[in-house]
């Protein structure tokens, strides 16, 4: 097996509050290899927006990565001097966010800023970044790209501007792209075309994904392998098809069966009690313990006293739980 | 539970809950912007009917600006329709008077995705709730606040929460906080305007087995409006399916889902992600955005991005009608 391209290990990313300290990310490992698609799934609060950011580099105060290393292609990155951290972040390892017209510069053509990103990313002089950027406003499926690449984020729809966010994070040609939640604003109609023109991209480039998600649908849909936050941690990592046949985590399990889909019409659904944790007094042991029903049924004390450890019952298959052990 | 009667205006079975005729809703232009045309209007809702018998759910779904929302509003004249009907429990809401339409609005109440926009930042979250009650007269300070409580417990919030300001509550909290409000008064019919979007996935199932709960327990109806369409599967009884301001297909919420007969709700549920990896599915991907409301084509709104248009369809817009039991749309591939 090949090297991965990027190798986490560790991570703990912690925000520095008035409050106390809230552990964003408390101790996060996992890889991805070139080509991968990796699903990054859990409920807001559970750390996998800060993962993705921390990967980015992207962490700033009061927020700090604490421990924990970030291996891309050969290169540590957590601890990296910012001329590192500029040769990797935007040209090779690019990012794509859930508001595209947030992210864009409301005052600036959509050409120029797919200029700017091809300024820092390649070699290419004026006039060859203005062709670029046409060509790349076609390739992300945006029609009439002579005339779009003049245009200001405001005449563009969210679907659009997802596009151009996307033709911006292709310029340097990444070999890792980390999406969040990149179509929860669209419609399921244009999240339709942009999961198939996400897929379609990391097929043709080769290209790493990291999507960050609520849905679960959304992960059947493009990933190869999940890997399930909670609490700051990943309780657990399996390919997908795993994911829907056999879960092993019971926060897993309570997610899979509170979809609508995997019940009866009008019956109730199945679901997980309580809420998320905040992550500034997080329980003692597991810290989904106290909403745990297989805890209670199978009367395990441990749970509460102790943290479990990643194990591996299965081939490619991690998880965090005392009932696998 | 009460059986479902016919969802629509033709249909003469029973009396409905609510029953909407012909609804319009358009909005002038003013400014003279790079989309509008002067003197243009943007036809938020351009006339539709449906109905909604006691104690059933009707589902709206559609993209957004497809008009689900404006129509929700003008069930409770939240917004003034620009024409046809709206009768609930047999009284014309759109006629009714100041003080009509105040008994009218007891019986019918709206939950919204924002529950936190619909609180005082600066009432617990208590009293906001008993605020309906005292609104209506129904009850004096010291009652009000008890069946306050009372329906709070209900809802799943203790007597400590009840005096909790809304910014000391979670997002599944504060919606249940939405849901006590529009249930004190006791309403027959409850507009959920995507009730549980902005709330996580393990929170969703509590609120919606709350909804099912409460439905079961007092015989409400519901008019759904989501765009989650598993969702709208699972909860409702019929679905209507908004385009452009238009219904273009209802039926009955299986019928809907195994056999859609309009393309626009084909291309819409080809589009919802697999609720498996291996269920691999030949997907219609829509070409395109919904367009404007206030440039809507001539002829089917849906047309020019229809996978199976006809020279017809851009001419001459298709009448929604019976074209099974139960079934309606508003398509010339069904003549």
């Amino acid at each position: 097996m090949t090297e991965p391209l990027l190798t986490v290990e560790g991570l703990r990313t912690h925000f520095f509050v008035d409050a106390g300290v809230v552990k964003a990310v408390d101790g996060v490992s996992f890889e991805i290899r070139r080509g991968e698609v990796v699903g990054l799934v859990g409920e807001s609060g559970c750390g996998k927006t800060v993962t993705s950011l921390s990967i980015a580099g992207l962490i700033e105060p009061p927020a700090r990565i604490v421990e924990g290393s970030v291996r891309f292609d050969g290169t540590e990155l957590v601890g990296a001097p910012e001329r590192v951290l500029n040769s990797v972040r935007g040209p090779r390892i690019a990012m794509i966010f859930q508001q595209p017209r947030a992210s864009l510069d409301p005052v600036m053509s959509v050409g120029r800023q797919i200029g700017q990103a091809l300024k820092s990313g390649t070699a290419l002089d004026r006039s060859a970044r203005r062709r670029r950027a046409v060509e790349l406003l076609d390739r992300v499926g945006i029609s009439d790209p002579d005339r779009r690449v003049r245009e200001y984020p405001h005449q563009l729809s969210g679907g659009m501007a997802q596009r151009v966010m996307i033709a911006i994070a292709l310029a340097g040609e990444p070999d890792l792209l980390i999406a969040d939640e990149p179509t929860t604003a669209l419609d399921v109609t244009v999240q339709a075309q942009i999961l198939e023109l996400l897929q379609e991209l990391q097929t043709a480039n080769d290209m790493a994904v990291i999507l960050v998600t609520h849905d679960l649908g959304v992960v059947a849909e493009i990933a190869d392998r999940a890997a399930v936050m909670y609490a700051g941690r990943i309780v657990e990592e399996c390919s997908v098809s795993e994911l829907y046949d056999a879960p092993l985590h019971p926060y897993t399990v309570g997610l899979m069966e509170s979809r609508p889909a995997a019940s009866h019409s009008k019956s109730r659904l199945r679901v997980i009690p309580g809420s998320v944790p905040v992550p500034v007094d997080l329980p003692v042991g597991c810290s989904f313990a106290p909403r745990c029903d297989a805890r209670a049924a199978n009367n395990l004390t441990v749970c509460t006293e102790q943290a479990p450890q990643p194990v591996s019952p299965r081939d490619g298959h991690r998880v965090r739980c005392w009932l696998h052990e | 539970m009460s059986s479902a009667p016919a969802n629509e205006p033709t249909a003469t079975a029973e009396a409905a809950l609510l029953e909407v005729t012909d609804l319009v809703k358009h909005y002038r232009i003013r400014s003279g912007g790079a989309m509008s045309r002067p003197g243009g209007s943007l036809r938020a809702v351009d006339g539709v009917s449906f109905r909604v018998g006691a104690g059933e759910t009707l589902g709206l779904v559609g993209e957004s600006g497809g008009g689900k929302t404006t129509v929700g509003l003008s069930v409770l004249r939240l917004v003034q329709p620009s024409g046809g009907t709206v009768s609930f429990e047999g009284r014309d809401v759109l006629a009714a008077g100041r003080a009509e339409l105040k008994a009218l609005r007891r019986r019918m109440q709206i939950v919204f995705q924002d529950p936190i926009g619909a609180l005082d930042p600066r009432k617990s979250v208590g009293d906001s709730v008993a605020e309906g009650l005292r609104i209506q007269g129904l009850a004096p300070r010291a009652e009000a606040r008890r069946r306050a409580v009372e329906v709070l417990d209900r809802v799943g919030l203790t007597a400590a929460q009840a005096g909790s300001l809304p910014h000391e509550l979670s997002g599944g909290q504060l919606q249940r906080v939405g849901i006590a409000r529009a249930l004190v008064l006791d309403p027959r019919l409850v507009v959920c305007d995507e009730p549980v979007s902005a709330l996580d996935v393990s929170i969703q199932a509590q609120i919606i087995n709350l909804l099912l709960d409460l439905q079961a327990e007092r015989g409400l109806a519901y008019l759904f409006i989501a765009h989650d369409l598993a969702l709208v599967r699972h909860i409702s009884d019929r679905v209507a399916v908004m385009y452009l301001g238009r219904i273009v297909e209802s039926a009955p919420a299986g019928e809907l889902f195994d056999s859609p007969a309009h393309p626009y709700t084909r291309a819409l549920l080809s589009a919802v992600p697999a609720d498996h990896p291996a269920a691999a599915r030949q997907r219609i991907v829509l070409r395109g955005e919904i367009p404007s409301a206030s440039a809507p084509p001539t002829g089917c709104p849906f047309a020019p991005r229809c996978p199976d248009a006809m020279a017809r369809c851009s001419e001459q817009a298709p009448e929604f009608r019976e074209i099974a039991p139960g079934r309606w749309a508003a398509c010339f591939l069904n003549d």
